[in-house]
Parts: C-alpha cells; sequence; structure tokens
C-alpha cells in the first residue's frame, strides 16, 4: 500500500525556497546599505540592522516571558563555546545601556563554569588551560565565575561539592574515578549524553541552591534546542518537551532560562563574529565519532541538514512545541506539585501507564519474548475489565516478574526491573544501559523500597480517603 | 553456534526478533507476535462482539498479515466478527493492479468477501488521469485524501461497523515526527489513538500501532503469506521521506526507539487555550471534514473545473472561490450533490 496515509498536504514548510542570489543586495531593513548577511536564505540584512535586529530578539525572549525582576541574582552556564559566549556578551550590552529608553537590564549575574573533563579524558593541562581561558575571559567582562568540576555532581550534598571562585585547579577527589566507572559501565552513548544532561542539570541546581541564586541562563541556541526536541522524542520525553525545550524549565528549585532559544547556529555565528567573541572548541561526547553515534547526535544531524533545505524547519518545531503543556505536578509553586510521583532523575513527573499504553506494550513485549507461552499467563483468559482490582491482576501477568512481586504490588526485594515507581519513562530508558546504576547519586534501591511501602500502604486504606 | 529461544521452550531460535532483541524460536515468536496483537485488540476494546469489520486491504504486507492474524484471532478468542476485506483502486497501472491480484489470492486463501471500489466510480478519475492534470509532484496528496473517504464509503455501502487498516509502530511513530516537523497539533494529537472516530464517520482501528513493521515481515515470511512488495510508481511524498528515514535510523541505533517515539506522542498534551480546528461534516457530501467543505470536494471540483492545483497549497483560498461561486449560483450545490 501506498505509505502516505494521511492527507499529506504540502504547508510552507515543506517547499524548498527557490535558489536566489543576493550578492549585491541591500540591507531590506534599512534598505540603504549593502547587506551583510543573509537570513533564512531570503533576508538580508546589514551589520547595524542585524545587531538591533538580534539585540531586540534577544531581550524580547526574555521580556515576554516575564520571567526577570529587577536585582534577580542569575548565574550564567558558561561553556566556553559561541552560543553562550554571545548570551554573556548581550547581557553586558544591557547592563551597560543608559537607563533613558528602558534599554537597562538591571540583574545581578556572575559566571558558572563546570567542568566535564573528567568524561571526555582530557588531560589535566587541557583542564587548566580550558579554565584559564574562561577566568581569562570572566575578567575582561568583569564578572565573577563559579567553577566547579563535574565529577561533584555525584556527591551527595552540597557539602561534599569543591567549588571555586576566580580561580580553579584540578583536584583528584574520590569523585572523578566513580564519575569514569560510571561512564565506562554506560553501554550506548544515547544513554552517556542523557544521563551527562542530568548530572550537570543536578550540579548546578546544587550550586545555584548553595549560592542563593533562583535563576540560571543556559544557553543552547534554537538549532541544538530543535534537534534536542527530536531527541528528547526518540527517547520517549514527550511528557517533558515543554520543560526540556520552552524557555523556562522549573522542574527543580532553581529555574532554568534559555534566553538564545531564538538563535539559530548561523545567526549565533554572525553574532559571534560581530561582537567579536571568543570560544574555547570544546569537544563533546560523541566528537569524531559520526552522525549516527547516539540519537542525539543524530537528529541534530537531522535538523542541521533538514533546516538547510527548508529553512523554516527549526521555527515551526519550536511553534509546535510552545503549544504544548508542560506536564502537570512538577511546578513547585502549583498546587498539583507531588514530590513522590517525580522521577528521581530528572524531577520530571513520572506518567502514569494505562492498560493500553506503548509503556505497557513495551514491557509485555519484553515479558512475552522472555517467558514464553508458559510463564505468561494470558491477560484475555481473564473478562476485560475497568476496576482497579482487575487491572492489578492484568498488570501481575504483564509485569515484568510475574508469579513472584507485581510491580504494583511488590515491597522490599524490588529490583532495577520495577524502577516504573522512582524513575520516569525516559530515565528508564537510559538506566537499562547504564550497568552500575549504584554508582548513580541518589539512592534508586533505598527510594524504591520507600515509595513502593507508601504506595502499598495508600492502596489498602485507598477506600476510607476522600 | 546454536542459539537457544529465550522464551525457555527448549527450541533452537531461528531469529532475532526486531523489537526486543531476544533470540526466539518461530512457534514462540508466533504466539508472541499474535499475543501482543490480542492484547492491544482486547485492552482498548477495539471491536465488540457481532460487528462487521471491514479490513482495508491493499495487497500489502501489514494489510496480508492483519487479513490472516484478524481471521485468525477472531477463531481463537471468539471475537464474533464478520470479517470483510476492502480495497481501493486508485486506477494506477503496473502498481494497483498488480497488488489487486494479491489481495484477489489472499480472498481465495481466506475465505473473506473482498470488495472493490475503484476511484473511477467514486470520483469519476483514476490516478494516472489526474497524474496527466497535475504531473507528479502533488499527487499524493490526491491519493491520499480521495483513499480515506474511500475506504469510508466502501465499509458504510459494506454496512460495516468499523474499519481495520494494517497502520503499523513504525508508521505511527513517522507520522508523529511527521506532524511535529509541519507543526500540525490536531493531527499530532489525534495520530497515536488507536481508534479514531469523529461524529458521522466510522471508526478506524489500528491493531498494529505497536507492531513493528520488520516484525510483520518476519510473521509474513516465516508464514510463507503472499503479498505485493512494489513502491508505488509515482514519486513518494518527499518531506514524508525524510521522517521515514529518520525512524529507521533511531531503530538501528536503539531498538526499542520506535515504541519510545509513540510513547512520547501519547504523552504529548496540548495547553489550554490553543485553538485547534473543529471537525464536522461536508456540505456538500457529508463525510467528515474540518472545514465547510471538505478536502476531496474542493480537490475534485479543482479537477472537474481543469484547475487541478487550485486547492494544492492554499486551501482556504480555493475554498472561499468555490464557497463565493455557490453562493452566486446556489443551483450548483445541489448539482454538486448529485454527482455522490
Amino acid at each position: 500500500m501506498c505509505s502516505i496515509n494521511e492527507e499529506n498536504l504540502p504547508v510552507d514548510t515543506m517547499v524548498a525556497t527557490p535558489k536566489l542570489l543576493f550578492k549585491d543586495a541591500v540591507c531590506r531593513r534599512c534598505r540603504i546599505l549593502k547587506a551583510q548577511v543573509l537570513l533564512r536564505k531570503t533576508d538580508p540584512y546589514c551589520r547595524d540592522c542585524f545587531m538591533k535586529y538580534a539585540v531586540h530578539k534577544f531581550r524580547s525572549t526574555i521580556g515576554k516571558a516575564r520571567a526577570l525582576q529587577h536585582n534577580d541574582r542569575v548565574l550564567l552556564a558558561y561553556s566556553g563555546g559561541l552560543s553562550s559566549g554571545s548570551m554573556i556578551h548581550l547581557i553586558k550590552q544591557g547592563l551597560e545601556a543608559s537607563d533613558s529608553n528602558k534599554m537597562k537590564l538591571i540583574i545581578k549575574p556572575s559566571l558558572l563554569y563546570i567542568d566535564e573533563g573528567e568524561i571526555l579524558n582530557l588531560s589535566k593541562e587541557d583542564r587548566k588551560a580550558n579554565a584559564d581561558f574562561v577566568l581569562e575571559y570572566a575578567k575582561r567582562n568583569c564578572l565573577d565565575v563559579y567553577m566547579c568540576s563535574l565529577e561533584f555532581s555525584l556527591a551527595a550534598d552540597i557539602s561534599g561539592v569543591k567549588l571555586q571562585m576566580n580561580s580553579y585547579e584540578v583536584e583528584p577527589s574520590i569523585y572523578a574515578s566513580q564519575l569514569e566507572r560510571l561512564f565506562g559501565s554506560v553501554k550506548s552513548l544515547t544513554a552517556k549524553e542523557d544521563l551527562l544532561q542530568r548530572l550537570k542539570q543536578r550540579l548546578i541546581t546544587l550550586l545555584a541552591t548553595h549560592l542563593n541564586y533562583s535563576k540560571v541562563f543556559l544557553g543552547p541556541s534554537a538549532t541544538r534546542l530543535a534537534g534536542q526536541l527530536l531527541s528528547a522524542v526518540g527517547q520517549g520525553r514527550g511528557a517533558q518537551i515543554a520543560q526540556e525545550i520552552g524557555f523556562a524549565d522549573s522542574r527543580t528549585g532553581v529555574v532554568f532560562l534559555r534566553p538564545m532559544r531564538e538563535f539559530v547556529d548561523k545567526e549565533v555565528a554572525y553574532l559571534a563574529h560581530f561582537l567579536e567573541v571568543d570560544s574555547l572548541s570544546l569537544p563533546t561526547l560523541s566528537s569524531k565519532l559520526g552522525p549516527t553515534a547516539s540519537i542525539g547526535r543524530l537528529t541534530e544531524e537531522f535538523v542541521v541538514t533538514l533546516q538547510a533545505n527548508f529553512p523554516a524547519t527549526i521555527s515551526t518545531l519550536f511553534r509546535t512545541s510552545d503549544k504544548l503543556k508542560p506536564n502537570v505536578g512538577v511546578d513547585r509553586s502549583s498546587s498539583e506539585f507531588k514530590d513522590d510521583s517525580r522521577c528521581l532523575l530528572c524531577l520530571s513527573a513520572i506518567e502514569q501507564s494505562p492498560l493500553c499504553s506503548a509503556s505497557t506494550a513495551r514491557s509485555i513485549s519484553q515479558t512475552i519474548s522472555r517467558s514464553g507461552p508458559s510463564g505468561f499467563k494470558d491477560v484475555e483468559s481473564e473478562p476485560q475489565s475497568t476496576n482497579v482490582q482487575q487491572q492489578l491482576k492484568a498488570c501481575d501477568a504483564n509485569c515484568s516478574n510475574p508469579g513472584k512481586q507485581c510491580c504494583k504490588t511488590m515491597d522490599v526485594g524490588a529490583n532495577e526491573k520495577d524502577w516504573g515507581v522512582v524513575l520516569c519513562y525516559g530515565c528508564r530508558v537510559t538506566m537499562e544501559d547504564v550497568k552500575t546504576p549504584e554508582l548513580v547519586p541518589i539512592n534508586l534501591q533505598e527510594e524504591l523500597r520507600l515509595r513502593s511501602r507508601r504506595q502499598m500502604m495508600r492502596q489498602s486504606v485507598e477506600q476510607f480517603l476522600l | 553456534m546454536v542459539v537457544q529461544c529465550s522464551a525457555g521452550c527448549g527450541c533452537n531460535a531461528v531469529l532475532k526478533r526486531p523489537k526486543t532483541n531476544d533470540a526466539l524460536c518461530k512457534t514462540c515468536f508466533y504466539w508472541a507476535f499474535e499475543t501482543e496483537v490480542h492484547h492491544t485488540i482486547m485492552s482498548t476494546k477495539m471491536f465488540q462482539s457481532g460487528q462487521v469489520v471491514a479490513i482495508g486491504a491493499s495487497g500489502g504486507k501489514d494489510s496480508t498479515v492483519l487479513a490472516y492474524i484478524l481471521k485468525h484471532l477472531n477463531e481463537k478468542y471468539n471475537y464474533g466478527l464478520k470479517l470483510v476485506l476492502l480495497s481501493i483502486d486508485e486506477g494506477i497501472t503496473g502498481y494497483r493492479d498488480d497488488s489487486l491480484e494479491s489481495v484477489k489470492r489472499n480472498q481465495e486463501e481466506y475465505n473473506l468477501p473482498l470488495t472493490v471500489l475503484s476511484y473511477k466510480d467514486l470520483y469519476g478519475w483514476t490516478m494516472d488521469d489526474i497524474v496527466k492534470q497535475v504531473g507528479r509532484k502533488n499527487n499524493c496528496t490526491f491519493c491520499g485524501v480521495f483513499r480515506r473517504q474511500a475506504l469510508e464509503r466502501g465499509a458504510i455501502l459494506l454496512n460495516c461497523d468499523v474499519i481495520a487498516t494494517g497502520h503499523n509502530a513504525d508508521d505511527v511513530a513517522e507520522t508523529i515526527l511527521m506532524n511535529l516537523l509541519r507543526g500540525d497539533i490536531a493531527r499530532l494529537q489525534r495520530c497515536t489513538s488507536h481508534i479514531t472516530s469523529s461524529e458521522g464517520s466510522l471508526p478506524r482501528a489500528k491493531p498494529f500501532k505497536y507492531a513493528y513493521e520488520k516484525e510483520i515481515v518476519l510473521y509474513a515470511y516465516f508464514k510463507k503469506l503472499d503479498y505485493f512488495a512494489t513502491e508505488c510508481v509515482y514519486a513518494p511524498d518527499a518531506y514524508r521521506g525524510h521522517a521515514r528515514a529518520l525512524v529507521k535510523d533511531l531503530e538501528a541505533l536503539r531498538s526499542t526507539s520506535i515504541i519510545d517515539i509513540i510513547h512520547a506522542g501519547e504523552q504529548l498534551a496540548i495547553k489550554d487555550g490553543v485553538k485547534l480546528p473543529k471537525q464536522g461534516v461536508c456540505s456538500a457530501c457529508g463525510f467528515v471534514s474540518s472545514n465547510v467543505i471538505c478536502k476531496a470536494c474542493v480537490l475534485l471540483e479543482g479537477l472537474n473545473r481543469g484547475r487541478p492545483k487550485l486547492a494544492i497549497g492554499k486551501s482556504n483560498k480555493a475554498l472561499a472561490e468555490i464557497l463565493a461561486d455557490r453562493l452566486a449560483n446556489t443551483a450548483s450545490l445541489s448539482s454538486v450533490q448529485d454527482q455522490f
């Protein structure tokens, strides 16, 4: 049968723009100066107009969300890259602007640098050199910089973290080898990248809370985020898109903001060029590994390629994701906030899995092909049911270790298969690839036992709860 | 090296399950595949006893396996369904005529009644004629829109209660990505449901929603089911091709990706206050439409007026034009209705 199963109507996004020549074009905004840059394949701009456009876009991204208040203390996460570097330049401009036309940005920023050298196998000298670049950059911009190493994300709390200010020494710690072992035990690069993101989020939250910053600016560009959006979908994180891609993420107690989210890489490059932003070229986990090394890498390549042919790709993806609801129960200020139904790793709400859903289908497939007809109680030998009792029975048949303890009713002795109680779907997918879950900084086993016991209690008194 | 079946039946494994990477023997694979489809059907209460189910049969792998397995499960578990095969002849020489042969062989083999409806009968145009008018670039729009409605018309004609289609997990994942990429928020919401129904139209069920395309092929291969496997002779839709390639690449990286994408799709919730197009019925033909006049009628009108490109792309403009004409001459409305 033809593969086109629904109406496939050509929308603007699917029509590749015709090739036009802009060699001697004038700026489309001022219509006087010769254009220096070409955006979206069709819009030529001169330098000044481009900068006005960029500054306006940056300010409106921050402004329309009404996320900042006067004199807010803001941590600017700086990686040494072009995007976060440009972000800091734009903020500096805002700080130095005159007060007259309300263009002045009134916040109290400091920089934060997380050294990922340990998992990237960089030498001590390289790590020191990178840190020196960041220190020099901060000094030139007259900002304080906090420096910390990724391995401290494994510390139980802030007391175990070595945080340095305006200086940096790579020092050996017990966490360094622990981090190396943890990452060494991860089967896939996709899971490594996901774990890195979670650990970084955890460390930044720890630091920001300790230093009394309630807001953190992150610098990923639109291109980067569009890739992350598809990568999130590819890893089952549908419910979290609004937080992972949107402007504000308030899953942890600290609010993460992404003011560069409306700049595609090309715009960032022009911006960095005109602002004379220096950058470090840092390797990543997928460096030198080709476009199919991980899901994240694959989706980013996909977005970049598609964007080159269809310049509306990224903006369409954003338009779609901005219409999605942030998942409920993760906002601390909301009335629906529930701490014990959140994922311990990424702090998102744990999804419900109804009898007919992809997550149930996934676990059924695993049970079925591992236990065979003899180990599988036929779901359908029982009548179709909607009430809880029967659903539990069905669950008993479908659950990953039938016979012993069901994922819904188990108590102590819970094993890794039952992580549905403590981890969201996406984190479960990642943890399937982690061979040494005991090295993850959260005591998953203990939490699992606690939560399961609590669930049991709730179930037994359910009929008395109003 | 001989690998034992991971289901513990003691037999030697003959295949690696694409969905879970487990090694299984033939019998355990059949059982696993059938049990999963059965679970999808039961847990969603997809069909009720006594219903007549139209199986959209194209002769391709998905619908061939669907017909086989529905017949098998219907007998094994006593669903109490009456199954009929429904084929749509788009009128594509060298593609549909060959695949219809394969449907006819299925009909004899499975002993299910078959009805073939053609675009020519329903709309007065074959796809070959349409391609002559619009060229190869946008013809998939016509075919997709017409087929959707044609299945519905056929099923109503045969007094069916529900239409079952062979859409598999790969198709669903692809559609989710596709709708994300084209910003179609309404379809993004709809495309993950296992059964879609709206006022005035027959419900459509996807029993293979969680079945991997590769497993469907494996099933057909080992069961030696006869199906037709050729791409349509007219160029496939380029943009969907991108989404398809991405799904295949993701699957190669991590076999559970397809089901993970569907999970992500199921979890997408639209913000309150986002406007969605309302589904109603077409004022000309009475079938489901999100506009006053449905896409099929607009496309058809364009063809009949000798302006086939009328409704491609800027749909609203064409609609406005047609509506204006209608107002000027109300008699034309009834004449359009007469056509159907």
